[in-house]
Protein backbone atom coordinates (compact mmCIF):
# COMPACT_ATOMS: atom_id res chain seq x y z
CA UNK A 1 0.00 0.00 0.00
CA UNK A 2 3.14 2.18 -0.50
CA UNK A 3 1.01 3.99 -3.13
CA UNK A 4 -1.67 5.11 -0.95
CA UNK A 5 0.51 6.23 1.69
CA UNK A 6 2.69 8.40 -0.96
CA UNK A 7 -0.41 9.82 -2.47
CA UNK A 8 -1.67 10.96 0.61
CA UNK A 9 1.30 12.73 2.15
CA UNK A 10 1.88 14.02 -1.25
CA UNK A 11 -1.51 15.60 -1.07
CA UNK A 12 -1.62 16.50 2.33
CA UNK A 13 1.52 18.54 2.03
CA UNK A 14 0.74 20.05 -1.44
CA UNK A 15 -2.33 21.43 -0.45
CA UNK A 16 -1.61 22.64 2.09
CA UNK A 17 0.64 25.15 0.31
CA UNK A 18 4.52 23.39 0.52
CA UNK A 19 6.49 24.00 -2.67
CA UNK A 20 5.97 20.96 -4.86
CA UNK A 21 9.28 20.32 -4.60
CA UNK A 22 9.75 20.38 -1.04
CA UNK A 23 6.32 17.98 -1.19
CA UNK A 24 8.06 15.71 -3.52
CA UNK A 25 11.20 15.81 -1.02
CA UNK A 26 9.61 15.03 2.13
CA UNK A 27 7.20 12.55 0.86
CA UNK A 28 10.22 10.58 -0.84
CA UNK A 29 12.12 11.12 3.45
CA UNK A 30 8.91 10.46 4.82
CA UNK A 31 8.11 6.89 2.75
CA UNK A 32 11.61 5.67 3.49
CA UNK A 33 11.20 6.58 6.62
CA UNK A 34 7.43 4.98 7.85
CA UNK A 35 8.37 2.05 5.85
CA UNK A 36 11.89 1.78 7.11
CA UNK A 37 13.84 1.23 3.58
CA UNK A 38 17.75 1.01 3.60
CA UNK A 39 18.46 3.31 0.68
CA UNK A 40 20.47 6.23 1.88
CA UNK A 41 19.86 9.73 1.55
CA UNK A 42 22.88 10.24 -0.68
CA UNK A 43 21.41 7.55 -3.68
CA UNK A 44 18.11 9.84 -2.93
CA UNK A 45 20.12 13.41 -3.50
CA UNK A 46 21.93 11.20 -6.32
CA UNK A 47 18.74 10.11 -8.20
CA UNK A 48 17.69 14.13 -7.63
CA UNK A 49 20.67 15.63 -9.20
CA UNK A 50 20.86 12.96 -12.00
CA UNK A 51 16.75 13.57 -12.96
CA UNK A 52 17.77 17.39 -13.91
CA UNK A 53 21.20 16.50 -15.98
CA UNK A 54 20.11 14.65 -19.03
CA UNK A 55 21.51 16.75 -22.58
CA UNK A 56 18.00 16.65 -23.73
CA UNK A 57 16.05 18.47 -21.25
CA UNK A 58 18.95 21.21 -21.88
CA UNK A 59 15.49 21.71 -24.89
CA UNK A 60 13.57 23.26 -22.12
CA UNK A 61 14.97 26.14 -21.17
CA UNK A 62 16.23 26.91 -24.89
CA UNK A 63 12.32 26.56 -25.99
CA UNK A 64 11.86 29.07 -23.39
CA UNK A 65 13.96 31.71 -24.07
CA UNK A 66 13.11 30.99 -27.97
CA UNK A 67 9.41 31.76 -27.54
CA UNK A 68 9.87 34.49 -25.28
CA UNK A 69 11.91 36.25 -28.00
CA UNK A 70 9.58 35.87 -30.44
CA UNK A 71 6.52 36.69 -28.75
CA UNK A 72 8.09 40.07 -26.60
CA UNK A 73 7.63 42.03 -29.21
CA UNK A 74 5.21 42.70 -32.20
CA UNK A 75 5.28 38.86 -32.88
CA UNK A 76 1.80 38.56 -31.89
CA UNK A 77 0.49 41.34 -33.29
CA UNK A 78 1.80 40.75 -36.91
CA UNK A 79 0.39 36.90 -36.83
CA UNK A 80 -2.70 38.58 -35.50
CA UNK A 81 -3.12 40.98 -39.06
CA UNK A 82 -2.44 38.17 -41.45
CA UNK A 83 -5.00 36.06 -39.46
CA UNK A 84 -7.39 38.80 -39.98
CA UNK A 85 -6.70 39.25 -43.82
CA UNK A 86 -7.67 35.58 -43.79
CA UNK A 87 -10.64 34.90 -41.13
CA UNK A 88 -12.08 38.12 -40.87
CA UNK A 89 -14.86 38.34 -43.08
CA UNK A 90 -17.15 35.34 -41.57
CA UNK A 91 -19.46 36.02 -39.11
CA UNK A 92 -17.72 35.66 -34.98
CA UNK A 93 -14.93 36.92 -37.08
CA UNK A 94 -12.63 38.22 -34.83
CA UNK A 95 -13.58 34.74 -32.61
CA UNK A 96 -12.15 32.89 -35.57
CA UNK A 97 -8.84 35.28 -36.02
CA UNK A 98 -8.17 34.73 -32.37
CA UNK A 99 -8.77 30.81 -32.87
CA UNK A 100 -6.42 30.98 -36.05
CA UNK A 101 -3.88 33.11 -34.35
CA UNK A 102 -3.32 30.90 -31.42
CA UNK A 103 -3.05 27.85 -33.54
CA UNK A 104 -0.14 29.94 -35.66
CA UNK A 105 1.67 30.91 -32.57
CA UNK A 106 1.55 27.53 -30.91
CA UNK A 107 4.15 26.60 -33.56
CA UNK A 108 6.05 29.28 -32.76
CA UNK A 109 5.75 29.16 -28.43
CA UNK A 110 5.77 26.07 -26.37
CA UNK A 111 3.72 27.84 -23.36
CA UNK A 112 0.04 28.01 -23.00
CA UNK A 113 0.57 30.98 -20.84
CA UNK A 114 2.66 32.90 -23.29
CA UNK A 115 0.81 32.44 -26.20
CA UNK A 116 -2.62 33.66 -24.01
CA UNK A 117 -0.98 36.66 -23.17
CA UNK A 118 0.69 37.17 -26.79
CA UNK A 119 -2.58 37.18 -28.79
CA UNK A 120 -5.05 38.30 -25.48
CA UNK A 121 -3.74 41.36 -25.39
CA UNK A 122 -4.06 42.27 -28.83
CA UNK A 123 -7.82 40.46 -29.97
CA UNK A 124 -9.82 40.51 -26.28
CA UNK A 125 -9.67 44.81 -26.72
CA UNK A 126 -10.82 44.33 -30.38
CA UNK A 127 -13.16 41.70 -29.49
CA UNK A 128 -14.88 43.87 -26.77
CA UNK A 129 -14.74 46.85 -28.52
CA UNK A 130 -16.67 44.93 -31.84
CA UNK A 131 -19.06 44.26 -29.31
CA UNK A 132 -18.34 40.62 -27.74
CA UNK A 133 -19.02 40.31 -24.01
CA UNK A 134 -16.14 40.25 -22.17
CA UNK A 135 -16.67 36.92 -20.23
CA UNK A 136 -16.64 35.48 -23.95
CA UNK A 137 -13.55 36.88 -25.47
CA UNK A 138 -11.54 35.80 -21.92
CA UNK A 139 -12.95 32.19 -22.08
CA UNK A 140 -12.25 32.27 -25.49
CA UNK A 141 -8.61 33.35 -25.43
CA UNK A 142 -8.02 31.29 -22.25
CA UNK A 143 -9.25 28.14 -24.10
CA UNK A 144 -7.26 28.97 -27.43
CA UNK A 145 -3.91 29.79 -25.50
CA UNK A 146 -3.85 26.15 -24.63
CA UNK A 147 -3.65 24.94 -27.98
CA UNK A 148 0.18 26.33 -28.49
CA UNK A 149 1.33 23.48 -25.45
CA UNK A 150 -0.98 21.05 -28.20
CA UNK A 151 0.72 22.04 -31.47
CA UNK A 152 4.21 21.75 -31.45
CA UNK A 153 6.84 22.82 -29.87
CA UNK A 154 5.47 21.82 -27.20
CA UNK A 155 7.06 21.70 -23.78
CA UNK A 156 4.73 19.52 -21.85
CA UNK A 157 5.29 17.22 -24.50
CA UNK A 158 9.31 17.42 -24.59
CA UNK A 159 8.61 16.85 -21.09
CA UNK A 160 6.45 13.37 -21.21
CA UNK A 161 8.91 11.68 -23.87
CA UNK A 162 11.80 12.65 -21.69
CA UNK A 163 10.22 10.84 -18.92
CA UNK A 164 8.58 7.76 -20.76
CA UNK A 165 11.01 7.28 -23.35
CA UNK A 166 8.64 8.21 -26.04
CA UNK A 167 10.11 9.30 -28.94
CA UNK A 168 9.73 13.77 -29.27
CA UNK A 169 9.91 13.79 -32.96
CA UNK A 170 6.46 11.52 -32.94
CA UNK A 171 5.15 13.17 -29.94
CA UNK A 172 5.22 16.68 -31.89
CA UNK A 173 3.99 15.08 -34.79
CA UNK A 174 0.97 13.73 -33.28
CA UNK A 175 0.04 17.15 -32.19
CA UNK A 176 -0.65 18.75 -34.97
CA UNK A 177 -4.26 16.63 -36.04
CA UNK A 178 -5.57 17.35 -32.45
CA UNK A 179 -4.29 20.68 -32.02
CA UNK A 180 -6.06 22.01 -35.31
CA UNK A 181 -9.56 19.75 -34.40
CA UNK A 182 -9.44 21.91 -31.03
CA UNK A 183 -9.49 24.64 -33.24
CA UNK A 184 -11.76 23.90 -35.57
CA UNK A 185 -14.31 23.30 -32.90
CA UNK A 186 -13.33 26.25 -31.37
CA UNK A 187 -14.22 28.43 -34.50
CA UNK A 188 -17.54 26.66 -34.58
CA UNK A 189 -18.29 27.98 -31.64
CA UNK A 190 -17.15 31.75 -32.31
CA UNK A 191 -19.01 32.14 -35.87
CA UNK A 192 -22.52 30.49 -33.90
CA UNK A 193 -21.64 33.28 -31.22
CA UNK A 194 -21.05 35.51 -33.88
CA UNK A 195 -24.49 34.98 -35.31
CA UNK A 196 -26.37 34.59 -32.31
CA UNK A 197 -25.46 37.08 -30.75
CA UNK A 198 -25.42 39.54 -33.92
CA UNK A 199 -22.28 41.35 -32.58
CA UNK A 200 -19.92 40.93 -35.07
CA UNK A 201 -21.93 39.68 -38.07
CA UNK A 202 -18.18 39.29 -40.41
CA UNK A 203 -16.91 42.17 -42.99
CA UNK A 204 -15.43 42.01 -46.41
CA UNK A 205 -13.20 39.51 -47.73
CA UNK A 206 -9.41 40.76 -47.86
CA UNK A 207 -8.12 41.36 -51.31
CA UNK A 208 -5.37 39.13 -52.67
CA UNK A 209 -2.95 41.66 -51.96
CA UNK A 210 -3.64 42.68 -48.06
CA UNK A 211 -3.39 39.05 -47.99
CA UNK A 212 -0.12 38.90 -49.33
CA UNK A 213 0.89 41.93 -47.52
CA UNK A 214 -0.19 40.70 -44.41
CA UNK A 215 1.71 37.53 -44.80
CA UNK A 216 5.05 39.04 -45.81
CA UNK A 217 5.17 41.34 -42.27
CA UNK A 218 4.42 38.12 -40.39
CA UNK A 219 6.43 35.63 -42.60
CA UNK A 220 9.77 35.45 -40.56
CA UNK A 221 7.83 34.17 -37.18
CA UNK A 222 5.98 31.96 -39.64
CA UNK A 223 8.79 30.25 -40.80
CA UNK A 224 10.71 29.75 -37.39
CA UNK A 225 8.43 26.79 -36.85
CA UNK A 226 8.95 25.19 -40.17
CA UNK A 227 12.43 25.55 -39.63
CA UNK A 228 12.27 23.91 -36.45
CA UNK A 229 9.89 21.57 -36.77
CA UNK A 230 10.89 20.68 -40.26
CA UNK A 231 14.55 20.38 -39.12
CA UNK A 232 13.14 17.87 -36.02
CA UNK A 233 11.07 15.56 -38.44
CA UNK A 234 13.62 15.32 -41.50
CA UNK A 235 16.39 13.91 -38.89
CA UNK A 236 18.40 17.33 -39.69
CA UNK A 237 18.49 18.17 -36.16
CA UNK A 238 17.42 16.78 -32.38
CA UNK A 239 14.98 18.61 -30.39
CA UNK A 240 17.67 20.13 -27.46
CA UNK A 241 19.28 21.38 -31.22
CA UNK A 242 16.30 22.42 -32.63
CA UNK A 243 16.11 24.52 -29.44
CA UNK A 244 19.24 26.04 -29.28
CA UNK A 245 18.47 26.74 -33.15
CA UNK A 246 14.89 29.15 -32.32
CA UNK A 247 17.06 30.84 -29.85
CA UNK A 248 19.31 32.27 -32.55
CA UNK A 249 16.99 32.24 -34.96
CA UNK A 250 14.44 34.21 -32.42
CA UNK A 251 17.24 36.46 -31.84
CA UNK A 252 18.06 37.55 -35.58
CA UNK A 253 14.81 38.46 -36.04
CA UNK A 254 13.83 39.73 -33.05
CA UNK A 255 16.66 41.93 -32.99
CA UNK A 256 18.07 42.90 -36.33
CA UNK A 257 15.03 42.10 -38.53
CA UNK A 258 12.00 43.34 -36.44
CA UNK A 259 14.12 45.42 -33.71
CA UNK A 260 11.59 44.71 -30.80
CA UNK A 261 14.10 43.97 -28.62
CA UNK A 262 17.86 45.65 -27.95
CA UNK A 263 20.73 44.09 -26.28
CA UNK A 264 19.90 45.79 -23.28
CA UNK A 265 16.68 43.09 -22.68
CA UNK A 266 18.42 40.24 -23.31
CA UNK A 267 20.14 39.31 -19.59
CA UNK A 268 16.34 39.74 -18.38
CA UNK A 269 14.91 37.66 -20.87
CA UNK A 270 17.48 35.07 -20.22
CA UNK A 271 17.88 35.32 -16.50
CA UNK A 272 13.83 34.99 -16.36
CA UNK A 273 13.67 31.80 -18.90
CA UNK A 274 16.20 29.92 -16.85
CA UNK A 275 14.99 30.83 -13.49
CA UNK A 276 11.34 29.25 -15.15
CA UNK A 277 12.67 26.61 -16.23
CA UNK A 278 14.81 25.81 -12.93
CA UNK A 279 11.65 26.10 -11.08
CA UNK A 280 10.44 23.12 -13.42
CA UNK A 281 13.77 21.05 -13.44
CA UNK A 282 14.25 20.98 -9.97
CA UNK A 283 10.51 19.63 -9.34
CA UNK A 284 11.69 16.69 -12.49
CA UNK A 285 14.48 16.25 -10.34
CA UNK A 286 12.59 15.87 -6.83
CA UNK A 287 9.95 13.56 -8.87
CA UNK A 288 12.78 10.91 -10.65
CA UNK A 289 13.85 10.65 -6.53
CA UNK A 290 10.26 9.64 -5.63
CA UNK A 291 9.80 7.87 -8.95
CA UNK A 292 13.58 5.97 -8.27
CA UNK A 293 12.05 4.80 -5.10
CA UNK A 294 8.41 4.11 -6.33
CA UNK A 295 10.43 1.68 -9.22
CA UNK A 296 12.93 0.04 -6.56
CA UNK A 297 9.50 -1.04 -4.38
CA UNK A 298 7.69 -2.26 -7.61
CA UNK A 299 4.71 -0.18 -7.10
CA UNK A 300 4.26 0.10 -10.83
CA UNK A 301 4.05 -3.29 -11.25
CA UNK A 302 1.38 -3.72 -8.44
CA UNK A 303 -0.66 -0.43 -9.66
CA UNK A 304 -1.07 -2.38 -13.42
CA UNK A 305 -1.73 -5.77 -11.58
CA UNK A 306 -4.89 -3.97 -9.82
CA UNK A 307 -5.90 -2.09 -12.92
CA UNK A 308 -5.31 -5.00 -15.02
CA UNK A 309 -7.81 -6.86 -12.47
CA UNK A 310 -10.45 -4.45 -12.46
CA UNK A 311 -10.66 -3.64 -16.11
CA UNK A 312 -9.31 -6.00 -19.44
CA UNK A 313 -10.47 -3.35 -21.51
CA UNK A 314 -8.31 -1.09 -23.33
CA UNK A 315 -11.47 1.47 -23.70
CA UNK A 316 -12.18 1.79 -20.25
CA UNK A 317 -8.27 1.92 -19.20
CA UNK A 318 -8.13 5.26 -22.07
CA UNK A 319 -11.56 6.34 -19.87
CA UNK A 320 -9.75 5.98 -16.65
CA UNK A 321 -6.71 7.66 -17.76
CA UNK A 322 -8.71 10.87 -19.42
CA UNK A 323 -10.86 11.33 -15.83
CA UNK A 324 -7.63 11.01 -13.34
CA UNK A 325 -5.86 13.50 -15.84
CA UNK A 326 -8.93 16.02 -16.06
CA UNK A 327 -9.21 16.07 -12.37
CA UNK A 328 -5.10 16.62 -11.84
CA UNK A 329 -5.05 19.16 -14.17
CA UNK A 330 -7.96 21.52 -12.02
CA UNK A 331 -4.98 21.16 -9.23
CA UNK A 332 -2.00 20.80 -10.68
CA UNK A 333 -0.01 22.45 -13.24
CA UNK A 334 0.54 20.16 -16.49
CA UNK A 335 4.58 19.64 -15.99
CA UNK A 336 4.59 18.40 -12.76
CA UNK A 337 1.53 16.42 -13.21
CA UNK A 338 2.67 14.71 -16.34
CA UNK A 339 5.87 13.86 -14.54
CA UNK A 340 4.17 12.27 -11.55
CA UNK A 341 1.71 10.40 -13.09
CA UNK A 342 3.89 9.14 -15.95
CA UNK A 343 6.00 6.41 -13.97
CA UNK A 344 2.56 4.77 -13.17
CA UNK A 345 0.42 5.54 -16.82
CA UNK A 346 3.56 4.46 -18.91
CA UNK A 347 3.64 0.73 -17.43
CA UNK A 348 -0.31 0.66 -17.71
CA UNK A 349 -0.03 2.22 -21.18
CA UNK A 350 2.08 -0.90 -22.42
CA UNK A 351 -0.22 -2.89 -20.80
CA UNK A 352 -2.96 -2.12 -22.43
CA UNK A 353 -1.15 -2.04 -25.80
CA UNK A 354 -1.91 2.03 -25.61
CA UNK A 355 0.87 3.55 -28.07
CA UNK A 356 3.19 5.64 -25.47
CA UNK A 357 2.61 8.49 -28.21
CA UNK A 358 -1.10 8.59 -27.86
CA UNK A 359 -0.67 8.55 -24.57
CA UNK A 360 1.46 11.64 -23.70
CA UNK A 361 -0.51 13.45 -26.14
CA UNK A 362 -3.83 12.35 -24.13
CA UNK A 363 -2.69 13.11 -20.83
CA UNK A 364 -1.18 16.76 -22.59
CA UNK A 365 -4.70 17.77 -24.05
CA UNK A 366 -6.76 17.09 -20.47
CA UNK A 367 -3.87 18.84 -18.86
CA UNK A 368 -4.07 21.62 -20.76
CA UNK A 369 -7.99 21.51 -20.12
CA UNK A 370 -6.96 22.16 -16.62
CA UNK A 371 -5.16 25.43 -17.28
CA UNK A 372 -9.16 27.32 -17.77
CA UNK A 373 -11.04 25.20 -15.67
CA UNK A 374 -12.55 27.34 -13.14
CA UNK A 375 -12.02 28.41 -10.24
CA UNK A 376 -8.22 28.75 -11.10
CA UNK A 377 -5.69 28.19 -13.75
CA UNK A 378 -2.77 29.56 -15.92
CA UNK A 379 -4.46 30.60 -18.99
CA UNK A 380 -7.96 30.81 -17.59
CA UNK A 381 -6.20 34.23 -14.73
CA UNK A 382 -4.44 35.79 -17.74
CA UNK A 383 -7.64 35.99 -20.07
CA UNK A 384 -9.99 37.07 -17.32
CA UNK A 385 -7.70 39.98 -16.21
CA UNK A 386 -7.02 40.89 -19.76
CA UNK A 387 -10.63 41.08 -20.43
CA UNK A 388 -11.09 43.12 -16.76
CA UNK A 389 -13.79 40.02 -16.45
CA UNK A 390 -14.89 38.07 -13.30
CA UNK A 391 -14.46 34.15 -13.06
CA UNK A 392 -17.85 33.77 -12.92
CA UNK A 393 -19.13 35.70 -16.51
CA UNK A 394 -16.08 33.38 -17.79
CA UNK A 395 -16.97 30.45 -16.34
CA UNK A 396 -20.42 30.81 -17.97
CA UNK A 397 -19.13 31.83 -21.58
CA UNK A 398 -16.61 28.63 -21.26
CA UNK A 399 -19.69 25.99 -21.03
CA UNK A 400 -20.16 25.40 -24.94
CA UNK A 401 -16.28 25.82 -25.37
CA UNK A 402 -15.67 22.69 -22.88
CA UNK A 403 -19.16 20.97 -24.63
CA UNK A 404 -16.77 20.58 -28.15
CA UNK A 405 -13.51 20.24 -26.09
CA UNK A 406 -14.91 17.13 -24.41
CA UNK A 407 -16.21 15.81 -28.13
CA UNK A 408 -12.61 16.17 -29.93
CA UNK A 409 -11.05 14.60 -26.72
CA UNK A 410 -12.81 11.51 -26.80
CA UNK A 411 -12.13 11.48 -30.66
CA UNK A 412 -8.50 11.43 -30.18
CA UNK A 413 -9.07 9.77 -27.48
CA UNK A 414 -10.75 6.71 -28.92
CA UNK A 415 -10.20 7.40 -33.29
CA UNK A 416 -6.27 6.49 -32.48
CA UNK A 417 -5.50 7.78 -36.30
CA UNK A 418 -6.41 11.06 -35.64
CA UNK A 419 -3.21 11.89 -33.26
CA UNK A 420 -1.46 8.90 -34.61
CA UNK A 421 -1.91 8.82 -38.76
CA UNK A 422 0.61 11.23 -39.55
CA UNK A 423 3.35 9.17 -36.51
CA UNK A 424 2.46 5.99 -39.12
CA UNK A 425 3.57 8.17 -41.56
CA UNK A 426 6.42 9.45 -40.76
CA UNK A 427 7.83 6.38 -39.05
CA UNK B 1 23.26 47.64 -13.75
CA UNK B 2 20.67 46.60 -11.39
CA UNK B 3 17.80 48.21 -14.04
CA UNK B 4 19.07 45.26 -16.64
CA UNK B 5 17.55 42.24 -14.20
CA UNK B 6 13.64 41.73 -13.14
CA UNK B 7 12.63 43.19 -9.78
CA UNK B 8 13.23 41.16 -6.42
CA UNK B 9 11.38 41.78 -3.13
CA UNK B 10 12.95 44.35 -0.87
CA UNK B 11 16.17 43.03 0.92
CA UNK B 12 18.93 44.03 2.88
CA UNK B 13 21.98 45.01 0.90
CA UNK B 14 24.26 41.73 1.49
CA UNK B 15 20.98 39.56 0.04
CA UNK B 16 20.90 41.70 -2.73
CA UNK B 17 24.46 41.47 -3.59
CA UNK B 18 24.58 38.19 -3.23
CA UNK B 19 21.06 37.70 -5.41
CA UNK B 20 22.70 39.68 -8.12
CA UNK B 21 25.73 37.56 -8.24
CA UNK B 22 23.55 34.59 -8.47
CA UNK B 23 21.39 36.15 -11.13
CA UNK B 24 24.81 36.91 -13.27
CA UNK B 25 26.24 33.53 -13.14
CA UNK B 26 22.65 32.48 -14.34
CA UNK B 27 22.32 34.97 -17.17
CA UNK B 28 26.14 33.93 -18.24
CA UNK B 29 25.86 29.77 -17.98
CA UNK B 30 22.42 30.06 -19.75
CA UNK B 31 24.27 32.02 -22.52
CA UNK B 32 26.90 29.79 -22.86
CA UNK B 33 24.80 27.19 -22.83
CA UNK B 34 23.15 28.13 -26.13
CA UNK B 35 26.35 29.37 -27.54
CA UNK B 36 27.63 25.52 -26.85
CA UNK B 37 24.86 23.81 -28.11
CA UNK B 38 24.55 26.09 -31.42
CA UNK B 39 27.80 25.98 -32.38
CA UNK B 40 27.70 21.78 -32.07
CA UNK B 41 24.48 21.90 -34.42
CA UNK B 42 26.60 24.08 -36.90
CA UNK B 43 30.14 21.65 -36.53
CA UNK B 44 27.69 18.65 -36.57
CA UNK B 45 26.17 19.42 -40.48
CA UNK B 46 30.27 20.16 -41.11
CA UNK B 47 30.51 16.05 -39.57
CA UNK B 48 32.63 18.28 -36.82
CA UNK B 49 31.47 17.04 -33.62
CA UNK B 50 32.87 18.44 -30.52
CA UNK B 51 32.98 15.27 -27.96
CA UNK B 52 32.84 17.81 -24.59
CA UNK B 53 29.38 19.36 -25.79
CA UNK B 54 26.98 16.70 -24.00
CA UNK B 55 29.48 16.56 -20.93
CA UNK B 56 29.75 20.41 -20.46
CA UNK B 57 26.01 21.19 -21.40
CA UNK B 58 24.94 18.81 -18.87
CA UNK B 59 27.52 20.62 -16.21
CA UNK B 60 26.27 23.69 -16.86
CA UNK B 61 22.83 22.49 -16.82
CA UNK B 62 22.80 21.30 -13.19
CA UNK B 63 24.68 24.30 -11.85
CA UNK B 64 21.99 27.08 -13.98
CA UNK B 65 19.11 24.69 -12.35
CA UNK B 66 20.31 24.40 -8.92
CA UNK B 67 21.45 28.60 -8.83
CA UNK B 68 17.93 29.04 -10.69
CA UNK B 69 16.26 27.18 -7.65
CA UNK B 70 17.92 29.74 -5.38
CA UNK B 71 16.97 32.65 -7.51
CA UNK B 72 13.29 31.15 -7.36
CA UNK B 73 13.32 30.67 -3.94
CA UNK B 74 14.66 34.36 -3.46
CA UNK B 75 11.74 35.75 -5.75
CA UNK B 76 9.51 33.19 -3.80
CA UNK B 77 8.36 31.86 -7.33
CA UNK B 78 8.79 27.77 -6.22
CA UNK B 79 5.13 26.14 -7.94
CA UNK B 80 2.88 25.62 -5.20
CA UNK B 81 -0.59 25.08 -4.88
CA UNK B 82 -1.73 28.22 -2.85
CA UNK B 83 -5.50 28.45 -2.72
CA UNK B 84 -5.91 27.49 0.75
CA UNK B 85 -2.72 29.15 1.74
CA UNK B 86 -4.31 32.68 0.60
CA UNK B 87 -7.65 31.95 1.82
CA UNK B 88 -7.12 31.43 5.68
CA UNK B 89 -7.51 34.36 7.49
CA UNK B 90 -4.56 36.92 8.51
CA UNK B 91 -3.61 34.83 12.06
CA UNK B 92 -4.04 30.95 10.89
CA UNK B 93 -2.67 31.72 7.64
CA UNK B 94 0.54 33.85 9.10
CA UNK B 95 0.87 30.38 11.16
CA UNK B 96 0.82 27.99 8.40
CA UNK B 97 3.09 30.24 6.09
CA UNK B 98 5.89 30.00 8.91
CA UNK B 99 5.49 26.44 9.32
CA UNK B 100 5.60 25.94 5.61
CA UNK B 101 8.82 28.17 5.44
CA UNK B 102 10.31 26.24 8.28
CA UNK B 103 9.75 23.00 6.88
CA UNK B 104 11.43 24.10 3.95
CA UNK B 105 14.18 25.69 5.26
CA UNK B 106 14.40 22.27 7.26
CA UNK B 107 14.49 20.59 3.66
CA UNK B 108 17.36 22.68 2.33
CA UNK B 109 19.21 22.19 5.32
CA UNK B 110 18.97 17.99 4.79
CA UNK B 111 20.26 19.12 1.26
CA UNK B 112 23.03 21.06 1.89
CA UNK B 113 24.06 18.24 4.57
CA UNK B 114 23.76 15.37 2.53
CA UNK B 115 25.02 17.39 -0.58
CA UNK B 116 27.65 17.95 1.03
CA UNK B 117 28.56 14.46 1.58
CA UNK B 118 27.90 13.82 -1.69
CA UNK B 119 30.84 15.91 -3.12
CA UNK B 120 33.11 15.01 -0.47
CA UNK B 121 32.32 11.25 -1.77
CA UNK B 122 33.06 11.68 -5.42
CA UNK B 123 36.18 13.85 -6.17
CA UNK B 124 37.79 10.44 -6.96
CA UNK B 125 35.26 10.02 -10.01
CA UNK B 126 36.72 11.86 -12.64
CA UNK B 127 34.06 12.63 -15.73
CA UNK B 128 35.55 11.27 -18.83
CA UNK B 129 35.77 13.09 -21.90
CA UNK B 130 36.24 16.86 -19.75
CA UNK B 131 38.44 15.11 -16.82
CA UNK B 132 37.30 17.10 -14.15
CA UNK B 133 36.11 15.40 -10.87
CA UNK B 134 32.23 14.65 -10.88
CA UNK B 135 32.54 16.75 -7.04
CA UNK B 136 32.56 20.16 -9.20
CA UNK B 137 29.33 19.32 -10.70
CA UNK B 138 27.51 17.49 -7.58
CA UNK B 139 28.71 20.84 -6.12
CA UNK B 140 25.73 22.91 -7.16
CA UNK B 141 23.49 21.15 -5.09
CA UNK B 142 25.06 22.21 -1.64
CA UNK B 143 25.60 25.43 -2.97
CA UNK B 144 22.25 26.24 -4.58
CA UNK B 145 20.40 24.73 -1.52
CA UNK B 146 22.30 26.95 0.94
CA UNK B 147 21.89 29.75 -1.10
CA UNK B 148 18.10 28.83 -1.14
CA UNK B 149 18.23 28.80 2.49
CA UNK B 150 19.14 31.99 3.44
CA UNK B 151 16.53 33.37 1.62
CA UNK B 152 13.98 31.15 3.06
CA UNK B 153 15.31 32.36 6.38
CA UNK B 154 15.10 36.03 5.55
CA UNK B 155 11.15 34.94 4.89
CA UNK B 156 11.20 33.34 8.31
CA UNK B 157 12.89 36.07 10.23
CA UNK B 158 10.07 38.79 8.18
CA UNK B 159 6.95 36.21 9.06
CA UNK B 160 8.84 36.13 12.46
CA UNK B 161 8.52 39.94 12.99
CA UNK B 162 4.90 40.40 11.66
CA UNK B 163 5.21 40.83 8.02
CA UNK B 164 3.78 39.70 4.66
CA UNK B 165 4.79 37.34 1.58
CA UNK B 166 4.68 39.16 -1.60
CA UNK B 167 5.44 36.96 -4.82
CA UNK B 168 7.39 38.56 -7.39
CA UNK B 169 4.80 37.65 -10.46
CA UNK B 170 6.36 35.25 -12.39
CA UNK B 171 4.35 32.63 -14.93
CA UNK B 172 5.57 29.54 -15.28
CA UNK B 173 3.91 27.20 -17.41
Amino acid sequence: MIIVFITVVFFALALVGLPLLYALLLTTFATLWWYGLSHPLETILLTFIGGVEPFVLIAVPLFIVGGELISRGGVGKRIVAFAHTLFGFLPGGLGVVTVFACLLFGGVSGSAIAGSAAIGSVMIPAMIKRGYSPGFAAALVAVAGTLAVIIPPSIPLLVFGFVSGASVRDLFLAGIVPGILFGIGLMVVCVRYGLATGCDRGGERASPREVWIAFKAAFPALLMPVIILGGIWFGVFTPTEAAAVAVVYGLVISMFYYRDIGWRELPALVLKAFVTSAVVMVVIGATAALAWVITVEQVPMQVTQWVKEVTDSRWMFLLLANVVMLLLGVFIEPLPALILTAPLFVPLATAYGVDLVHLGLIMTCNLAIGLYTPPVGGTLFVAAKLAQAGIAKVSYALIPMFLVTLVVLLAITYITALPMGLVWLMR
Amino acid sequence: MRRLLPPAPPEPAPLRLLGELVDWAIVALGAALVVIVFVNVVMHQLDLDIAWTTEFGEFVMVWTTFLGGAAAARRRGHMAITELRDHLKRGAGRALRLAIELTVAAVLALLVWYGASIVQASWGNILTVLDWPMAWQYLALPVGAAIALVYVLRDVVLLARGGDLVEAPEDVS
